[in-house]
């Protein structure tokens, strides 16, 4: 595994496409578990981890190594995912009301190969509010480490304890 | 009713581990990002060599206005060489002596040209010899400009 100067030191001597491949093998699954965790949608969140890593590919070569490589590029995720988020709402509420509601349920979970209890244990995680629901998804996703989810979310450790908590206490009624 | 021990979550983690701890971007993520930045590579590529081009036809441009501009001053120094520094203080000379036989012409005080120039032919011609003899260098250097450079 490449250090965040290891990174750095590919990216500076020109070498930028095996500094991002070292990224994108440290990175990826965060990267689209973090922009899943806004968007609710594979599909999305795919587009974004990619948007992402093609803007880090650009900004590299100015990696000064100043803050943790990837606070940066959770910074980005956050950042495009709440784009793509506001893109999505604009072009929903330009659009007929039937046609938008359609465009909400099929974002809101998209069916995948894992079967059809896990997607409804999303779709019931959907239902809760934006940060819990990320919470929960970043949880599950990321190994259950609270510390991984805060340096995702830039939240305090103790504020996604909370968040997770109420979340839970939530879903277990719901389930 | 609360009971005040926290909830028991088991079964409602094992849910959730199952619902999210598989999601993960498509296989063809990696080729299609590969793809991607080979693209903007690309395009990139032709954006710097662009930019490169259009720096280079400034500075070329740049170049060729300062050369101009220093060729056009060195060819005015070049201009005052002791020759013709030399036929222009003639020139000044014989003005300033022939102004007022000229002007005594030109009043009707004096009969003809002919007399003007004759009663000064010992300084008009001496004048007019210098100024040839100075401004010849200058008219050589004209018609042969690859001696001045």
């Amino acid at each position: 595994m490449l250090t965040d100067d290891g990174v750095m030191a590919l990216a500076r001597s020109g070498r930028r496409d095996e500094a991002l491949a070292a990224v994108v093998r440290q990175l990826r699954r965060k990267v689209f578990g973090l922009a899943y965790s806004y968007l609710g949608n594979r599909d999305a969140a795919e587009d974004v981890a990619q948007d992402v890593f093609i803007k880090l590919w650009r900004a590299l070569p100015d990696y000064d190594g100043r803050a943790a490589l990837s606070t940066w590029v959770y910074a980005i995720t956050r950042n495009a995912s709440l784009s793509a988020l506001r893109a999505r709402r604009s072009a929903a509420s330009l659009s007929d009301p039937e046609v938008s509601a359609e465009v909400d349920s099929a974002s809101a979970v998209a069916p995948d190969e894992s079967g059809p209890e896990a997607e409804a244990v999303r779709r019931l995680v959907e239902q809760l509010p934006l940060k819990q629901r990320q919470v929960v998804t970043l949880f599950y996703m990321q190994e259950q480490s609270h510390e991984e989810v805060a340096a995702m979310l830039a939240m305090p450790v103790g504020t996604v304890k909370t968040l997770l908590h109420r979340a839970r206490a939530r879903l277990s009624e719901a389930v | 009713m609360s009971t005040g021990m926290p909830p028991d979550f088991r079964v409602l983690d094992e849910r959730l581990t199952g619902a999210f701890a598989g999601l993960d971007v498509s296989p063809d993520f990696d080729a299609r990002l590969t793809a991607r930045v080979a693209r903007e590579s690309e395009r990139d590529f032709a954006q710097r060599l662009g930019q490169a081009r259009r720096l280079e036809q400034e500075r070329y441009r740049s170049a060729r206005r300062h050369r101009g501009w220093r060729l056009e001053f060195r060819a005015l120094l070049r201009v005052f060489t002791l020759e013709t520094v030399g036929a222009a203080v003639l020139v000044a000379l014989a003005a300033t002596t022939l102004s007022s036989p000229f002007t005594a012409w030109a009043d009707g005080q004096m009969p003809g040209l002919a007399d003007v120039l004759r009663q000064n032919a010992t300084i008009i011609w001496p004048s007019l010899l210098g100024i040839v003899l100075g401004l010849c260098p200058l008219l050589l250097r004209r018609r042969r400009p690859h001696l001045s450079t």
